[in-house]
């Protein structure tokens, strides 16, 4: 069961609950409690306002978040591992043209033992536009068994755009296993004379490698309309910005 | 007259899970014996716990090795009073070159037995003439630690190991598992080239053939259950071919 | 004759073995900083006056900027007018040769292993030593000059050589820079100066060692390195300091010229003294290290072991200005017991082509706290730059911390930047297989982290590699259970 969401506040989600949320219309701020147990996916459009997330994950469950963001307002989210065995994944795609500005702030806390963290961040940035990625992993003193990854790539697809990332792991234990990694570059060249030599026009090669780019988060949505809506969302983003 | 080594009703777990529960067997200078049984019957913890791995703890009963009483010491005191153990899984150690490592090893045996360390020149002999009859290349002992070998390479390079340090008790952890026919040959005569009076073996394993005719063992103990339920001689090996272990098993849970 | 007496600290610790101090006369400035200061210092080095204006710039300067606090490090306030900013050796204000160099002093240097007699010198590494604040001694400086080579002190220099020093002197690092730099620029002391001529490959390594002896001295030393188009240099720097109970400060600057073709390596084995397991005394090492690739081709290489002081604040970084020219930062930091280090370097892509590689690799135990700080920038005119860093951090113990704060900016779609960074501990499984060949926990874990550490001690010159090697096993010692 697939349940809209618009402008949420507060959502609290009882234990052991499971369910998938969309939701396209975004507040100033949300927050969301996982309850123990609970599994929720989470797919999001932003495009507008600064908006704010902050998640609170308990005993056992998992949040699994999907962000796209096209380049209208900053956003920041805010996750805390707050107890034993919790799971969170939180992907972004950002795609922003034209002259577009925007900070993308992400932080998360592994403030309990054997939790683990996933997020993959990948970004299209075109015309003039300018992204700025920060993104932190934090893990407090005396925490055990942890395991954090965070991998951020951008593609500059102007000669005008810019992306600054700073990635930053933040460790005050020596129980754990983290690992971040960012890479800000431009499409690959011999993916695109390749699609070239097979008669693709150059513009709609850039298109179809950066759908693919961009893809390799969209694709782990299960949800076969909520995948393609998303990949048409993000693509109107692009605007030709490419 | 006490045996050379005397595992007496050992108890051990991991966590909170039992896992030896009063094991006993004893070895004499020079003997080879071979410790069999199902998965999960101890085989492994035993390995570990002569050992002295952390990771395991010791509830109950005693391990004396020629006079004194191995559960009181250090991993490395039992490593230098002479306990070699062939790892199943051996460890990577990224950056440190197989021979560093060894040197390492080495000196630290001899300076606490009281000897003095070996100098560049006898140590290096020392590994050649070993590396050279395990078919070791020289690149092999440059390379770092089980970093990128193959399965069979690395079992070759615990031999290897063994052979350097010339223990006087060596525990082999399934040392011909995912091993083909030719490097477990290399493998048991590693061990063949190593068999002495004064050093003797406990080899786990499941490989029938490589037991009987690489291994040669004095004695089977079989495990079940973290106890020894049968013990024989190469005999009872032909006995585990035909039938396994169904009818210990039965016995160890009646 | 002064007698050398080996300072009671050394007794009971044991593990920094410089920790001695050398009993000298020392022809000290008043303590406390104001303008006379800086004219004595200059007065007594015989500068000229546009030296002296420097230096009064940046002091007036220095008294309107503010002590950075960006960096992950903590330390009480420096009170900046309890230090002697000059402490020479009485007898060495200006040794002619080695047999006019206080015995004293070479006997201090023999104990830190540095070859200061040309004879002892088997390696040919030329040596130029910089005790407190006055260069006391440079060998093989006569070799050198056959072939055009400068080695020589910076105060030297600024006699012999004004033309070059005034060129160069705060073109990499202006006095503006920060706060510690600005200070260095009013009241360096001494320091080394090199010129390695067109074409030439400098025939031997290179090497500064300083130490810091009297008390309540701060370290204010001043390397300059010019290579000009085409030619080669390698230089190591390695400094120790004795054992106190106090903090002392030692905030250099290292400015480097690369022109067209040309390559300088820059090797360092920081080892200052670090303080005592509780945390008390030790050095703060406020560096400022910069170089400029100002040709096509230029290459500038940095490699540093830091194992030593108390607190650690240094960005070793290359301006890639020319076409074509390349960058590397390899660093290896270890930190134990309240050590705090905050390192890294700035990789800043100007030219086209221009390519960078960072290995860093932190290691931290006891109650420290290690970060790696990275910039690398990608100017709009960087076409096709490139960059890749590796950082990776071990961490040793449950209350030490390790931070890995890179900033990527990349404003050329040509360009890439790529940063992969790990951090994990020492796995049990590791240590049980060193302990079960016989190894001892410390001598398992100086083993593995000597190992993570590998990438970095291979670019190092030989006979800092073994310094080097040693000094982690030193510098992790109590730090496993």
């Amino acid at each position: 069961m697939v349940e809209e969401l618009s402008k949420t506040s507060v959502l609290t989600i009882s234990p052991g609950q499971s369910a998938v949320f969309v939701e396209k219309q975004l507040g100033e701020k949300t927050e969301i409690v996982v309850g123990a147990g609970a599994h929720i996916r989470h797919y999001r459009l932003h495009d507008g306002q600064d908006h704010m997330l902050s998640v609170r994950i308990e005993q056992g469950a998992s949040y699994e978040v999907i962000t796209l963001h096209r380049g209208n307002g900053n956003l920041m989210l805010s996750f805390d591992l707050a107890q034993e065995n919790a799971f969170c994944r939180s992907d972004i795609v950002y795609v922003l043209h034209g002259k577009q500005e925007s900070l993308i702030r992400s932080n998360v806390r592994h403030n309990a033992d054997n939790t683990v963290s996933r997020q993959m961040v990948k970004g299209a940035v075109g015309g003039q536009a300018f992204a700025a990625f920060e993104g932190g992993v934090f893990i407090p003193y005396e925490r055990k068994k942890i395991d954090g990854a965070q991998q951020h790539r951008a593609l500059l697809l102007s000669p005008d755009a810019a992306v600054n990332a700073v990635p930053q792991l933040e460790i005050y234990a020596d129980d754990v296993k983290c690992a971040h990694g960012s890479a800000i570059g431009s499409l690959n060249k011999d993916q695109l004379y390749y699609l070239r030599t097979r008669g693709i026009e150059e513009q709609e090669a850039r298109h179809l490698l950066t759908q693919a780019f961009l893809d390799e988060v969209f694709d782990t949505i299960a949800e076969e309309d909520i995948r393609e809506e998303f990949k048409q969302l993000a693509a109107e983003g692009l605007q030709n910005g490419v | 007259m006490s045996a050379w080594l005397e595992i007496k009703d050992l108890h051990a777990k991991v966590g909170d899970k039992p896992i030896l529960n009063g094991l006993s067997l004893s070895i004499n200078a020079g003997e080879v014996h071979v410790i069999m049984g199902p998965n999960g019957s101890g085989k492994s913890t035993l390995s570990n716990v002569l050992c002295g791995n952390p990771h395991y703890e010791v509830t109950g009963g005693s391990v004396i090795f020629k006079g004194k009483n191995l559960l009181d010491m250090t991993v490395e005191e039992r490593a230098r009073t002479g306990i070699f153990l062939a790892f199943q899984h051996p460890i990577e150690i990224p950056g440190v070159s197989m021979a560093t490592f060894m040197k390492y090893a080495l000196n630290s045996q001899r300076k606490a037995a009281g000897e003095k360390e070996l100098d560049a020149v006898s140590f290096m002999k020392r590994i050649k003439i070993r590396s050279q009859a395990l078919e070791i290349s020289d690149e092999m002992l440059k390379r770092p630690v089980n970093v990128g070998f193959s399965g069979g390479e690395k079992k070759r390079l615990e031999v290897f190991q063994m052979a350097v340090l010339e223990p006087d008790f060596c525990i082999l952890d399934e040392m011909d598992s995912g091993l083909d026919v030719d490097a477990v040959k290399v493998a048991g005569n590693g061990v063949k080239i190593m068999r002495s009076p004064q050093r003797s073996f406990l080899v786990i394993s499941h490989n029938i053939k490589f037991l009987k005719e690489q291994i040669m063992p004095d004695k089977i103990h079989i495990l079940v259950h973290g106890r020894v339920v049968a013990e024989g001689d190469q005999g009872l090996l032909d006995k585990i071919d035909r039938s396994g272990f169904s009818e210990y098993q039965k016995e160890a849970v009646a | 004759m002064t007698q050398e007496k080996v300072s009671a600290l050394e007794a009971v610790s044991d593990t920094y073995h410089y920790g001695f101090e050398t009993q000298i006369s020392a022809e000290t400035a008043p303590k406390g900083l104001n303008e006379e200061i800086i004219r004595f210092i200059s007065a007594k080095k015989k500068e000229p006056e546009w030296l002296l204006e420097f230096r009064l710039k940046a002091y007036r300067h220095w008294l309107t900027m503010k002590e950075p606090t960006w960096a992950k490090v903590s330390y009480p306030p420096i009170d900046y007018q309890d230090i002697y900013y000059y402490a020479a050796p009485k007898s060495a204000e200006s040794p002619k040769s080695l047999d006019e160099v206080d015995p004293e002093l070479l006997k201090t240097y023999d104990k830190l292993g540095v070859p200061l007699h040309e004879r002892e010198v088997l390696a040919g590494v030329a040596v130029d030593a910089v005790f407190d604040s006055v260069s006391v001694a440079t060998t093989f400086r006569e070799k050198l000059a056959r072939q055009g080579i400068i080695f020589c002190s910076i105060s030297e220099a600024v006699q012999n050589h004004p033309e070059l020093v005034k060129k160069y002197l705060g073109s990499v690092v202006p006095y503006t820079d920060n706060f510690f730099a600005c200070l260095n620029s009013a009241v360096f002391t001494d320091g080394t100066f090199v010129y390695i001529p067109k074409g030439i490959r400098c025939p031997m390594e290179l090497s500064t060692y300083f130490r810091i002896n009297a008390k309540k001295s701060g370290q204010f030393e001043r390397t300059m390195i010019i290579a000009d188009d085409n030619s080669y240099v390698s230089y190591l720097e390695g400094c120790t300091a004795p054992q106190r109970d106090e903090n002392q400060l030692h905030a250099a600057i290292v400015e480097i010229i690369v022109m067209n073709d040309a390559e300088v390596k820059y090797s360092t084995v920081q080892n200052w003294y670090p303080g005592d397991k509780e945390g008390k005394g030790g050095i703060y090492n406020f560096v400022t290290k910069r170089g400029l690739c100002k040709g096509v081709n230029a290459k500038l290489s940095w490699t540093q072991v830091e194992t030593g002081s108390a607190v650690t604040w240094k960005y070793p970084s290359c301006v890639l200005a020319g076409d074509n020219s390349v960058g590397e930062f390899y660093s290896v930091a270890i930190t134990n017991n309240y050590q705090q280090a905050d390192t890294g370097t700035k990789m800043i892509h100007i030219g086209k082509n221009t390519s960078s590689t960072i290995v860093s690799k932190g290691i931290s135990a006891g109650k420290s706290q290690n970060t790696y700080r990275g910039l690398v920038k990608m100017g709009r005119n960087a076409e096709n730059a490139r960059n890749f860093s590796q950082c990776d951090s071990l961490l040793i113990g449950s209350q030490c911390g390790a931070h890995t704060l890179p900033y990527m900016i990349s404003s050329n779609p040509s360009a890439s930047v790529e940063h992969e960074a790990t951090t994990s501990k020492i796995s049990d499984e590791q240590l049980f297989y060193c302990r079960q060949r016989g190894l001892d926990a410390e001598e398992a874990v100086s083993l593995i982290v000597n190992g993570f550490c590998k990438d970095v001690m291979q670019k190092l010159p030989m006979e800092f590699a073994v310094e080097a090697t040693r000094l982690v096993a030193v510098t992790l010692e109590g730090s496993v259970g």
